[in-house]
Order: C-alpha cells, then sequence, then structure tokens
C-alpha cells in the first residue's frame, strides 16, 4: 500500500518592512507601532487575525489588551511568541496606522462582514507573498517577510489631506520618513502659533524660533500639547489676541468662545486627524489662542510669568543692595520629556516654566560672570530619629484610641503604657546616640547663597545705611515697574499711544505686583531701622550681610558631597573670582534672603539625595548605602607608615580634602567581642602616624571622640 | 593592585601595567587575585603615583580603552581599589612578594558623585506651593492625562489613553503630597523655607 506524503506548508514569524530602503539597517526601516489586520481561511470563512508590529516589525497577538502600546511597542517580547504565517502562500492583510486598536478592531469587523456578504472590501489590502530578508546589516541569516510601499496609501484609514495624507500621532509607524517629518514640523508651529508648548526645548517652547534639534519628532510634549488643544477646542474655549504692542502684552488677551471641534468619530487625545487640524486652522484665522497662562520671554529664557516677574524684582533688590553684579539666568525651561536624575526631577518645576538655574560654571565653581558663593546649611534631619518618633506617636495614639473606647482590660491597658514607654525610650537613645556621634547622615544639606556687594552696614552708621537704602530702594522700584511697563508695551515708538483697553488691564494687573515689591522694601528697610542699643548691630547686617562665609568645597566622596571652607570675606574671594570688582567688595550680602523676598525660593540641595556618599541616581537604592573610602582590617600599628604614605599619595592624585577611614580592630584574646569598628576623618594636613595611631587607641579604650568627624557642624 | 568591576578594563590596565618594564604590579580582580606580574619595587607613594598617573594617561590617551569606558555602564557598579603592596623598609630594594603582607589592606575608591545634584543655582517661584504640578503642566498647555500615563517599561496594558506609554508621573490630581518639597503651610519667614526639593 502507497504510504501517502503530507506537504507541511512551514510556518514562519514574519517581519514587515519599508521596501525600498536598507532593510537590514534597524527599527526604522520596520513598520513599527502598526496594526496587521490578516485574513486568514477560517472554518467558517473569512477570519481575521488582528496583531501589533513591534519595534522590529513582528507581528503580536493583542487579543486582551485594552492598550497594547506599553506591552509590544516598548517592551521586547520574545520572538517565538509572535503570529507564524504559512511560508509559501500569498497572504492578504491590512496595515492599520492609528494609536487606538479599536480602530483595528473595527476594519476587522467590516472586512469580516464583506467577505461574507460578497461585498466589497472597505480598502484595498495587500497581496503579498514572503521574501527573503536579512535578519541584519552584519548577519548573514534570513528571516522571512513582507516589503512594503512607504507611501500614506499602505496604511488604513488614510490621513487628512491637509498633512500631506499621513495620520500624524506619536509612534507612528512612519515616523521616520522626511515626508512626515515636514509635516509634524508644520503642526508644531501651527500649535506653537495658539501657545501650546508643542516642542522639545525650553528655548523654542513655541516652535517659532526654529531652535529644535528634531522639529520632525512627534514626542510625548507634541502629544500632550495637541490633546490639550483637543480637550479646550471641543470645549470652545480660547482667548482673543487683542493687541501686539509688547512681548507680554499677551497676557491681557480676553477669554471668549472658541471655533469648536466637530469630529464624527470620537476624539483621539493626541491623534492629528482631519476635525483636529480644521479646528487648528479655524482658530487661527480667528486669531485665537489657547485659554489661561502663556510663558513669557525674559533674558532668552522662558518662564511663566509669575517666575518672571520675580525674577526682575530679585535683579532689582540686588542691585539696590549693592550687589557688584546681576543675577545671570542659566537655563529656566526644560523639555517636559526629559528624564530625571544627576540632580534632576523628574517632575520637575522647570517643565512648568516655574523654576529658575542661575549661572553655576561647572556645579563646584562659580563662573566669573556670576560669582557668588554657596555656603552649606545643615539641619537635623535622622531618619532612626523619624522612626522612633514615628514609632512613638503611633503607641501614644493607640494608647489614647483603648482609653478612649473603654473597652480594654488593664492588663492590655498596662502594656499598651509599656509600648509608649519603649517608644519614648527609643526616641531618647537615638537623641542621645546624635548628641554624641553626629554623622552626616543625620543632617539635611542645604545652601546659602551670598554674592559680592559694595554695601557696609556692618560698619557704615545704620542712619546713613538706612538713609542710601531708602533712595536705592525707591530706584528700583521705579526701574522695575518701568521693565514690566516695558514689557507689555514694547520699547519702540510704533506704539506710541497705548490701546487705553489695555492700560486700564494693565494698571489693574500692575498694582499687585508693585505691592509685592514694595512690601520686599519694607521689609529691608525695617531691618535697616538703627538698633535701640548704639554698639549693636542692625537687623540688617545680621540678615542680610555678612563680613565672612565659608564656601563648600565639593567632594565626590563625601556623605553629602563635600564640606566647608575656611571662612573668606567678600574683598578677599573676590580677588580668585573677580579680581576687578574686588576694591568695592565691602561685605557678603544673602542672596537667598533677597530672592525670598522677591518671591523665589531655593531648593538647596535634593532633599535626601545627600544622604549616601554616591549621589549617583544610577546607583540603586541599595547600592547607595553608605559605603565606607577606606578598610583596613586587623590593624597592624607598624603598616600604619605604608598606609598613610598610599592615602596621601591617592589624596594628591584624586584632589581629595579629606579622608574616611573605617578602622576594625582585632578581636583581642580573653574579650567577648572586638571593639566596635570606628569611622576616622582625615584632612590632608594631619594624616600621620599619631594622629591615626591616637584615634585607634580611643578604640581600643572604648572611647569615641566626635570631634575627629570632622563634619562641619561643629 | 587595580580592580575594575569591567573585566575587559581590568585586562587592558593589567596588559597595559606590564609594558611598564621594570614596574612591577598585582593585579586583583573582583577579589581574585591575578597571577602577580611584580609588586611594588620602588617605595610605595612615588609607585601609586606613578600608577595614577598611568590611569590617567590610559583613561585618555588609549583609544581601546576609551572605547570600552564610553559604553554604558552602571556607575554605581564601578569601582576602583588601590592595594598598595605593604612592603618592610628594608625590603624596598629586594622584595620578596611572597612574604608581602598585602592581603588585609584594602583601599577601596566609590564612584565619585555628581555635582549637579548640588543644586545651589536653583530657584523656584513660591507660587509651585499654589497648585499642583499637574495642574501647572494643564495650565501652560499640556494634557495632563497623557504625561500621566505609565511609562512604557512599568505596566503592562495601561487603561484609558492610548497611543504610546506616557512619562509616569507620580503627581495625584488634586494633592500636593506627591510634590518633592511640597509643604503643608506656607512659610512666615525666611528661616521656615523648605530646604527640600
Amino acid at each position: 500500500m502507497p504510504v501517502q506524503q503530507a506537504t507541511l506548508t512551514p510556518l514562519v514569524i514574519p517581519r514587515i518592512v519599508f521596501e525600498g530602503g536598507n532593510v537590514t539597517s534597524g527599527e526604522h526601516e520596520s513598520v513599527s507601532g502598526a496594526f496587521l489586520v490578516w485574513l486568514g481561511p477560517g472554518p467558517h470563512g473569512c477570519r481575521c487575525v488582528i496583531a501589533m508590529l513591534d519595534e522590529r516589525g513582528y507581528p503580536f497577538p493583542i487579543r486582551g489588551l485594552a492598550n497594547p502600546w506599553a506591552h509590544i511597542s516598548a517592551k521586547k517580547e520574545r520572538i517565538a511568541n509572535s503570529i507564524k504565517l504559512p511560508l509559501d502562500d500569498s497572504h492578504t492583510f491590512f496595515l492599520v496606522a492609528h494609536p487606538d486598536p479599536s480602530s483595528a478592531r473595527q476594519l476587522a469587523e467590516l472586512v469580516e462582514k464583506a467577505v461574507a456578504d460578497g461585498g466589497q472590501l472597505p480598502s484595498t489590502p495587500h497581496r503579498l507573498k514572503m521574501i527573503a530578508l536579512k535578519a541584519s546589516k552584519k548577519s548573514s541569516e534570513v528571516v522571512y517577510g513582507f516589503q512594503i510601499p512607504r507611501t500614506n496609501a499602505s496604511f488604513w484609514p488614510p490621513g487628512p489631506e491637509a498633512s500631506g495624507g499621513w495620520l500624524l500621532y506619536r509612534r507612528m509607524p512612519y515616523a521616520e520618513l522626511e515626508p512626515v517629518k515636514e509635516q509634524v514640523a508644520k503642526l508644531r508651529r501651527a500649535l506653537g502659533a495658539l501657545y501650546y508648548p508643542a516642542t522639545d526645548t525650553g528655548f523654542d517652547p513655541y516652535a517659532q524660533l526654529g531652535k529644535s534639534e528634531s522639529p520632525g519628532e512627534f514626542s510625548i510634549g507634541v502629544q500632550a500639547a495637541l490633546a490639550q488643544f483637543q480637550h479646550d477646542a471641543a470645549a470652545c474655549q480660547c482667548a482673543r489676541r487683542a493687541s501686539q504692542a509688547g512681548p507680554w502684552s499677551v497676557l491681557f488677551d480676553p477669554v471668549e468662545n472658541a471655533p469648536s471641534l466637530k469630529s464624527s468619530t470620537p476624539l483621539v487625545p493626541g491623534l492629528a486627524d482631519a476635525a483636529t487640524l480644521d479646528a487648528i486652522g479655524a482658530w487661527h484665522q480667528a486669531r485665537v489662542r489657547k485659554p489661561g497662562a502663556v510663558l513669557v520671554r525674559v533674558s532668552q529664557s522662558w518662564l511663566r510669568v509669575e517666575a518672571a516677574i520675580a525674577h526682575l524684582a530679585f535683579c532689582e533688590l540686588c542691585t539696590a543692595l549693592g550687589l557688584l553684579y546681576s543675577p545671570t539666568i542659566g537655563s529656566t525651561l526644560r523639555n517636559v520629556a526629559a528624564a530625571g536624575g544627576n540632580g534632576r526631577s523628574e517632575y520637575s518645576n522647570h517643565k512648568v516654566g516655574l523654576a529658575i538655574d542661575y549661572r553655576s560654571g561647572d556645579f563646584v565653581e562659580p563662573s566669573a560672570e556670576y560669582p557668588v558663593a554657596f555656603e552649606a546649611v545643615w539641619t537635623l534631619d535622622d531618619r532612626q530619629l523619624q522612626t522612633a518618633l514615628a514609632a512613638l506617636n503611633k503607641a501614644r495614639m493607640q494608647l489614647q484610641k483603648m482609653e478612649k473606647k473603654g473597652k480594654s482590660t488593664p492588663d492590655e491597658l498596662a502594656l499598651q503604657e509599656a509600648k509608649v514607654n519603649a517608644a519614648t525610650e527609643a526616641v531618647k537613645i537615638r537623641e542621645a546616640q546624635i548628641g554624641e556621634d553626629p554623622t552626616k547622615s543625620s543632617y539635611d544639606l542645604s545652601f546659602h547663597l551670598y554674592g559680592h556687594s559694595s554695601l557696609d552696614p556692618l560698619l557704615a552708621p545704620a542712619t546713613e545705611t538706612l538713609d542710601f537704602l531708602t533712595h536705592a530702594l525707591a530706584e528700583a522700584r521705579s526701574r522695575f515697574a518701568a521693565r514690566l511697563r516695558d514689557e507689555v508695551f514694547g520699547t519702540t515708538d510704533l506704539h506710541p499711544e497705548p490701546d487705553p483697553e489695555l492700560r486700564a488691564a494693565f494698571d489693574d494687573w500692575l498694582g499687585p505686583h508693585l505691592e509685592h515689591f514694595d512690601r520686599a522694601c519694607s521689609a529691608i528697610l525695617e531691618a535697616a531701622s538703627p538698633p535701640e542699643s548704639q554698639n549693636a548691630a542692625s537687623a540688617l547686617a545680621m540678615e542680610f550681610f555678612r563680613a565672612d562665609i565659608r564656601r563648600f568645597q565639593w567632594d565626590g566622596f563625601e556623605e553629602d558631597g563635600g564640606t566647608t571652607r575656611i571662612a573668606v570675606d567678600a574683598a578677599s574671594d573676590a580677588k580668585r573670582y573677580r579680581p576687578e570688582i574686588a576694591p568695592r567688595a565691602k561685605s557678603w550680602l544673602n542672596l537667598s534672603r533677597v530672592a525670598y523676598h522677591a518671591g523665589l525660593w531655593t531648593i538647596g540641595s535634593r532633599k535626601g539625595e545627600f544622604k549616601f556618599p554616591v549621589t549617583n541616581p544610577a546607583a540603586s537604592q541599595e547600592k547607595r548605602k553608605p559605603k565606607v573610602e577606606f578598610q583596613i582590617k586587623q590593624p597592624n600599628y607598624e603598616r600604619y607608615h605604608w598606609f598613610v604614605q598610599a592615602v596621601r599619595a591617592a589624596v594628591g592624585q584624586l584632589g581629595w580634602t579629606e579622608i574616611h577611614a573605617k578602622i576594625s580592630p582585632k578581636k583581642v584574646k580573653g574579650e567577648k567581642k572586638a571593639p566596635a569598628a570606628i569611622d576616622v576623618a582625615l584632612s590632608v594636613g594631619e594624616i600621620d602616624l599619631e594622629q591615626i595611631g591616637r584615634r585607634i587607641n580611643r578604640v581600643g579604650r572604648g572611647r569615641r571622640d566626635s570631634s575627629v568627624m570632622g563634619m562641619g557642624f561643629g | 593592585m587595580i580592580l575594575g568591576a569591567d573585566r575587559e578594563l581590568t585586562k587592558i590596565q593589567a596588559a597595559k601595567l606590564g609594558e611598564l618594564g621594570p614596574q612591577t604590579w598585582l593585579i586583583e580582580e573582583m577579589g581574585e587575585l591575578l597571577p602577580p606580574i611584580g609588586g611594588f619595587a620602588a617605595e610605595t607613594t612615588a609607585s601609586l603615583q606613578k600608577l595614577l598617573e598611568y590611569l590617567d594617561q590610559l583613561n585618555f590617551g588609549d583609544d581601546a580603552l576609551k572605547k570600552l569606558k564610553n559604553r554604558k555602564k552602571d556607575q554605581g557598579e564601578t569601582s576602583l581599589i588601590l592595594s598598595p603592596v605593604l612592603i618592610q623598609p628594608n625590603q624596598a630594594q629586594h622584595p620578596d612578594i611572597a612574604t608581602i603582607p598585602w592581603v588585609d589592606w584594602t583601599f577601596t575608591l566609590p564612584p565619585r558623585g555628581v555635582p549637579a545634584a548640588l543644586e545651589w543655582w536653583h530657584f523656584e517661584t513660591s507660587l509651585r506651593h499654589e497648585a499642583s504640578w499637574h495642574d501647572f503642566a494643564e495650565s501652560i498647555g499640556y494634557h495632563a492625562e497623557v504625561l500621566e500615563a505609565p511609562a512604557a517599561d512599568k505596566a503592562l496594558s495601561p487603561p484609558g489613553f492610548v497611543g504610546g506609554a506616557g512619562l509616569a508621573r507620580r503627581f495625584n490630581r488634586h494633592g500636593d503630597a506627591t510634590m518633592a518639597g511640597a509643604i503643608a503651610t506656607l512659610p512666615t519667614n525666611f528661616s521656615d523655607i523648605p530646604e527640600g526639593g
């Protein structure tokens, strides 16, 4: 009897790529992000399979996933899990370019219905056979897949004519094509002109200055801005562009009803469909903009107007108080998609125009242009103490609760009271430990900024200082008001007669800002009032000025980033950082305090960031645990000389000013356990055998001298 | 001795140090002692300085090493341990490596921190305490729902918003508790300004 041979068509994992390009060059050639609707022969006729193409162009099933984007487009699945198709057959499929997977499901339903009824398909499908493709540029391995043309006709649904037939959205499968990038850049400019920050750079939030490095990218910022436009347009909310006098005149645009966004299909946030593009065009024609707050420009930087005004007030107050240079902005607005880390917060206030980074040199030393000094301020913030206090609070609350309810037995109450007593004792013990043995981990570090001032209220008679400041602050107020006026009405003669409506609105708006400025002036003048006792220093001298300060010395190996330098007066310091102002530098002006009165608060160091020796956000939490820089196990006193030499060499080479050593003494015969390890801090100048020997001896005698820690806080 | 978390880096360093000639060195990698290629022949300080200088040259001069160093690495895992061979003064000229008591001496240099986190240059307007980050983002023209969507690698199937993952912001819609540095009450004077941020 002849043996029947069945020929099985091999199943392969197809990859879908654009044709005409180098298919081996990487993900840009893949049709990633598109949905695949594949027509397969089912038991009852046509049956569609819906998949999503991952970044390599492989199709993955999306059954059960309400939103497959995060799962498939960003998470690398195993290729083996992707959909497999017969190699030799001709395949019929649609590619859906749309952010919503329900659109692919909708197309599949239409297709199945058309096939079942013998009707016309909703769109022309791709009918292709698989061909051999190279797996990668360097590999000779062959994979199989489909090549489709690089045109908008390859995708369903058709895009709006206004955007060249491309449907624009984030992570669209054709994002890398030049014609698409041009359309995205056009969309960004159009949104920017309506004051939606559809950009990826803080230097050009409204995409009008051409400063973006990738103007054709449909980033998350563009998506968020477009979605907000759709939201406002659907709610018919906008502001009418009323005056073009000065750059800040936009702040006074009156609110009115916007041309509405009407769509026959539900709006998808961040999808530039025909209805959305029509609405953008209608807004442009109606000369309206987004309602509410906009960003304004100050010194080539962009801020919310409240922050911009605080900066201008800060500058004028500094000038009045004799600062020998002007606060210079380093950066303000940040790309909303920027990652966090290295001191940056992912949800930073820079991204919403509320924060200012003044010029900071190389982070460690100031720039010559703005040579301010920063002095460390440590405040007690011990985590163990906080935990102990929380436990105490919890125990007390529980006791109160039990007493209030009155259902507890005397034994239960006594037990809870004992818990409260124990928690109280734990707090006391921790407080005592901190007092005896402070470490940097017990403290929070922040900074106060000081600038070189030409005033000398520390030595000058108080009455003279008061007279001078009264006059100087009045002038500062005039300059501040004039600056705001110029920003609103412009500095040119094009609008010599301001619009009366704008004028009235400006006067109403200026009043509160001047009142805030006056309050700052009053606080300074009040502090400058002569003291009752002739021998006493004025409050101004104490609160705003210092004779000398201690600059902070950065050290990346320190637990909190460094320690303090020796005290230095303003003139001596200026000789090093900006010699030409040294003859006029009489005192240090507390810029942090001035900024506070102007409405700017410093955040200092990131809270908790310096609880760890490595201020490296890339390091995991576990790795951030305090480490010791130097370890000496089983100390042998004869070897200290060599230890010192080695440390000195390392210190000299790496620029350290201080090193820490952990010394773990040996267990001595007859003792139950070895003496506790001790951390010692050694300044460069004091690394010598005797110093170390003395400290070791302290360990041996069980005494611990906190002064050797050299923490800089007493 | 040099220890690098990166095996390749350590090997290159070892080979390069071997080229130094009469200088002799010991190489330790992740706690394991490699076959010694020498010991300190000169006085410790001078040797260490030379070693460090040479490391500097390696870091900036050697293309192969540059290539290795440019690779993305978790800085938290990178460390350099210098363990000088501590010999007795009378052995300085003719060290006997076998008898050198070096094993219990370790000098560990952890990865250096980044000064960008100092933030002494940073100021924020007091307005930031009057609303949540969410509200401020929306007020300047960002749809917060887009930004709030879970990040791509943090959720398998984020509900609601479609079209790619978001930034997974940790703020809440109405609250203030999740903002770093947020405070319940406004400061009334300078000393009350929150120091964290």
